[in-house]
């Protein structure tokens, strides 16, 4: 397949109008566009509720947008955000409705009274098991309090609910007796070796936390941490009983697992684990930031819903960050798009994007079983911006590859008093304001190379010290970090995706490429723990890498 | 000499009566900004004995503060830990009256470290002297009098002259002084209930270790009485102690400690093992009945942070009640004195029967625990017990009760610390 420039279909009017545009735009530099245009910020920027949105800094001009926007239009997209908000089962791979902004439904909402029932009645029970613990009156099988929650899960079930929670340690609410938050994801048990030994079992709850409960990572280590438990505590139901806690869509293999019923938490198969800490697998955020900032999380993210819903192309931040993206990849050939957040509290937030966008969007085969026509989810990567500048900045300025950025940022840190950092809020703000100026600064080197720099320092720079430029990137604002603007910032993203799955006709909500490994894994099991002798069958390759690992070379 | 003293704490009352039994004439002020004074009533009927002859004899006079005798030789600030306030105030109202400086002020109050430097600070001129309270309830006017050494606060030489003659009834040999600066003497006294609170947070995690090894800490705590190095008193294993003073003093102390920057996790712990130890009947009963407390009756006797008292400050009486209720058990609750205090504490609420007939508590009960060590709670009616309750089966929280004898009554039964 071609990337960018792909074989004109005349049915396709607007694709070739964005293919010569984009010939001519190669030609066009944004330090050329900000000249022409001194009023481009204002034109270029939508703000809503707590967020800003620049997007001034990428290679498009008004026209350019029209016919995004037209092209949009030729894909339905108008159609599609509206069938998304319906049950209507979009994913049609595994026959299902993507309904994840029913989560984020109001208790009593007018719309869809029904879905929020259902929804508020899991929430109800999760909150009502987070303020116990909070008072200190979640006992163990021994009646001592609570004082250790681990996560385990993987994937959706691991990775949105860290991400969130180490976003928001500055939220974190203060409880009746000490409690830690523990996340344990690899198959291996590393996380679980490391942390058992620091932990009581008299004291220690588990969430097992899997969708389908039938996760082979997750059931190992939960086997793993049940024996620890059973060792200290006896065989007992009630061990079981005060220990673990269930969040999954299959109550019947939680109970013969042994979670009490009163323990099981339940979600829906219309939630695809990616799209799902919003439900019950959201326990540890919320026992982390407590009930009302769990609600707030949930506003902020049904804000963006009717934003997404509600605004017109021009000032839809979903959209237009879906557009870009579809621009930049398809029209302007650049292959990876890097997430760069300046504020350490999003240290898990490109990992959390990579699985939201490439699990979702890694797709070739289009909803009518064709091979897609356009390249879909680019390489999607990242870290926190400051740290990255000393590692891989180097290449966004001077490497060979062109990439496109996302810079996030607060305008306001430090500022509620929070016990946390009350002491040091000083200096730390001094810190962010440090962190806020290399933000700003990293966007405009990318932007426009050599011409960010004085006329004077050009004139004899050697061309090793000298910067092309003409990397686009958007610069996302947010108030302050906050539970209510985190789930703005995180509904934004899904939306995103979202709005490309329609540009490239793709269904962004199944997975079936992760599907076989497990199954594979399943046969190469038995060889390993020596039940299974014969490896004829296996490639030259796993034969030899087999003979070492079971020692016989 | 004339002695003004203000305040309702029982070293008030204690020194008050004693000074005046001593020929001393006293002008007691009880609450500062009440215009009608009236007499304060203890628990200790020896005391109140003692005040109402006092009073009697025209040696004790109940006075506001506008009718103080400023010829006094003696002010004596005998207030509350809370009512800081209130002492600070009294000393900008005196500096106002027309009073000869110098006199002797005592701070009998607990105001933590600096408290007595600060109160000098208003009233610079005088002599000041800090006398640590260490009275004890229940035994409290012996208490002052069989002290072997009164440790008192100064910062001249010329007021341990005054506090010589002042106390000359109660100590007349030179060594029962032992002098020393303020802050000496305010960290002394801190340092002393945190000894106290060591030893039964002690015994407490002792007695923890002794049930899971089948040993009988009733034994252990005699063995440990019997040594001459050690002592008798705070000793008990049980539900922790509790009272407003006592646990003010530890988490000043705890407070002072952190503050100083140095990382002192014993009075952590002790706090600590203290308010674990305050629901250890409710986890006996967790055990017992395998977390399954749903719609459970318990019975409760004693609610007041110890006997011959209706306080249920700092008590074990609510770690039990949150933690019961969490559970969604209802409590039958009963105690002599403290029953007004926990229905205005609580309000009304269903899961809460307050009961004035200790009996009444334990109908259709699937546990009694005894949370306090009432004298009416030392000889329990067994057959009336298990004629009621709906399950016998009796939780000790004071080791009161002999666990063979109880047993060999058709109860199941659990006290800290027992085999």
């Amino acid at each position: 397949m071609k990337n960018s420039i792909l074989d004109n279909d005349q049915r396709e009017p607007h694709l070739a109008r964005l293919q010569n545009l984009a010939t001519a735009q190669q030609q066009l530099r944004l330090t050329d566009l900000f000249e022409q245009d001194p009023q481009r910020f204002d034109k270029f920027s939508v703000h809503f509720n707590q967020l800003s949105f620049d997007y001034s800094k990428h290679r498009i001009d008004q026209n350019a947008c029209d016919v995004l926007f037209k092209f949009a239009d030729s894909k339905q997209l108008t159609q599609w955000i509206k069938r998304l908000f319906t049950e209507e089962s979009i994913n049609y791979t595994e026959d299902r409705a993507a309904m994840h902004w029913a989560l984020r439904l109001p208790k009593h909402d007018q719309d869809y009274p029904e879905l929020a029932e259902l929804v508020h009645q899991q929430l109800d029970r999760m909150y009502q098991l987070v303020d116990k613990v909070h008072a200190g009156q979640c006992r163990g099988s021994t009646g001592e309090v609570i004082q250790d929650v681990v996560n385990i899960g993987v994937g959706g079930s691991d990775l949105g609910p860290l991400m969130v929670s180490h976003a928001l340690s500055d939220y974190k609410v203060s409880t009746a007796k000490p409690l830690k938050v523990h996340f344990v994801s690899t198959m291996d048990g590393s996380q679980l070796s490391d942390l058992l030994h620091q932990l009581r079992p008299e004291t220690t709850l588990f969430i097992i936390s899997s969708k389908s409960f039938g996760t082979i990572d997750t059931l190992s280590n939960a086997q793993t941490v049940r024996q620890w438990l059973e060792k200290d505590l006896g065989t007992q139901n009630s061990v079981i009983q005060h220990h673990f806690i269930g969040v999954s869509t299959k109550p019947e293999k939680m109970t013969e697992w042994g979670i009490a019923p009163e323990n099981q938490f339940l979600l829906w198969d219309w939630v695809g684990g990616r799209y799902s800490l919003w439900s019950c697998i959201g326990l540890p955020i919320a026992l982390q930031i407590g009930v009302d900032g769990f609600k707030q999380l949930l506003a902020g993210a049904y804000a963006i819903d009717q934003h997404f819903q509600k605004a017109s192309f021009e000032q839809n931040i979903p959209v237009l960050m879906g557009l870009l993206g579809v621009w930049n990849n398809n029209f302007l050939n650049i292959q990876t798009h890097a997430v760069l957040p300046y504020d350490g509290r999003l240290k898990y937030f490109a990992s959390y994007l990579q699985q939201l966008e490439m699990e979702s969007n890694g797709k070739s085969i289009q909803r009518n079983n064709q091979k897609v026509d356009l390249n879909t989810c680019p390489i999607v990567w990242g870290e926190v911006g400051p740290n990255a500048q000393h590692a891989f900045y180097q290449l966004l300025h001077q490497g060979t590859h062109a990439v496109s950025c996302d810079f996030i940022a607060p305008v306001q840190r430090y500022n509620s008093n929070q016990f946390t950092y009350a002491e040091s809020a000083e200096s730390l703000i001094e810190q962010h304001h440090l962190a806020l100026s290399n933000c700003l600064a990293q966007s405009r080197l990318l932007a426009f190379g050599n011409t960010a720099l004085n006329a004077n320092e050009l004139s004899d720079l050697p061309v090793y010290k000298q910067y092309e430029g003409n990397q686009p990137s958007s610069t996302l604002l947010l108030q302050e970090l906050s539970p209510y603007s985190l789930g703005m910032l995180i509904a934004l993203y899904e939306h995103k995706v979202f709005v490309q799955s329609v540009i490239w006709n793709i269904n962004p909500f199944d997975q079936w490429g992760v599907e076989k490994g497990k199954e594979i894994a399943n046969q190469l099991l038995p060889i390993l723990n020596g039940k299974e002798k014969d490896v004829s069958q296996l490639d030259a390759s796993t034969q030899g890498l087999i003979k070492i690992l079971l020692g016989k070379e | 000499m004339n002695i003004c003293v203000f305040g309702t704490t029982l070293q008030a009352g204690v020194l008050a009566g004693l000074f005046a039994e001593y020929g001393h004439h006293v002008y007691w002020c009880p609450r500062v900004g009440a215009d009608d004074q009236s007499s304060v009533h203890y628990q200790d009927e020896d005391l109140n004995q003692l005040i109402q002859k006092q009073i009697k004899n025209n040696a004790i006079q109940l006075v506001g503060l506008k009718q103080l005798q400023l010829q006094s030789e003696v002010f004596l600030f005998s207030f509350n830990p809370s009512e800081f306030a209130q002492a600070k105030h009294l000393a900008e109202e005196l500096k106002r009256f027309p009073i000869i400086h110098p006199r002797l002020m005592i701070n009998g109050s607990t105001f933590g470290l600096q408290g007595t430097e600060e109160l000098k600070q208003i009233l610079m001129a005088d002599h000041w002297a800090y006398l640590p309270d260490t009275i004890q309830e229940g035994n409290a006017i012996q208490s002052f009098i069989d002290l072997k050494q009164v440790i008192v606060g100064v910062d001249q030489s010329e007021t341990q002259q005054i506090i010589k003659e002042l106390l000359r009834p109660f100590f007349q040999l030179k060594h029962q002084y032992l002098f020393m600066p303020f802050l000496d003497a305010e960290f002394t006294k801190l340092s002393i209930s945190g000894m106290l609170a060591t030893r039964i947070s002690y015994m407490n995690d002792m007695a923890q270790v002794a049930e899971k090894l089948n040993i009988d800490i009733h034994n252990v705590k005699q063995g440990l009485a019997s040594d001459s190095r050690i002592g008798a008193s705070y000793l008990s294993a049980g539900v922790g102690f509790g009272g407003e003073n006592f646990s003010h003093d530890i988490l000043t102390l705890t407070g002072t400690v952190a503050g100083s920057g140095i990382k002192s996790q014993l009075l952590d712990q002790v706090w600590n093992i203290n308010e674990q130890q305050k629901e250890i009947l409710f986890r006996k009963l967790w055990n017992y009945y395998q977390g399954q407390l749903t719609g459970k009756v318990v019975a409760i006797w004693g609610a007041s942070f110890k006997e011959n008292t209706s306080s249920i400050e700092n008590s074990p009486i609510h770690a039990m009640l949150a933690a019961l209720w969490a559970q969604g058990a209802i409590v039958q609750l009963h105690d002599p004195q403290a029953l007004e205090r926990v229905a205005n504490f609580y309000g009304e609420r269903a899961d809460l029967i307050l009961c004035h007939d200790q009996y009444q508590a334990v109908e259709n009960a699937h546990a009694l625990c005894l949370l306090t060590a009432w004298k009416q709670y030392w000889s329990p009616d067994y057959s009336q017990l298990l004629q009621k309750m709906a399950h016998p089966l009796i939780l000790d929280g004071r080791n009161m009760l002999d666990p063979d004898f109880v047993k060999a009554q058709g109860f199941a039964y659990q006290g800290v610390g027992r085999v």
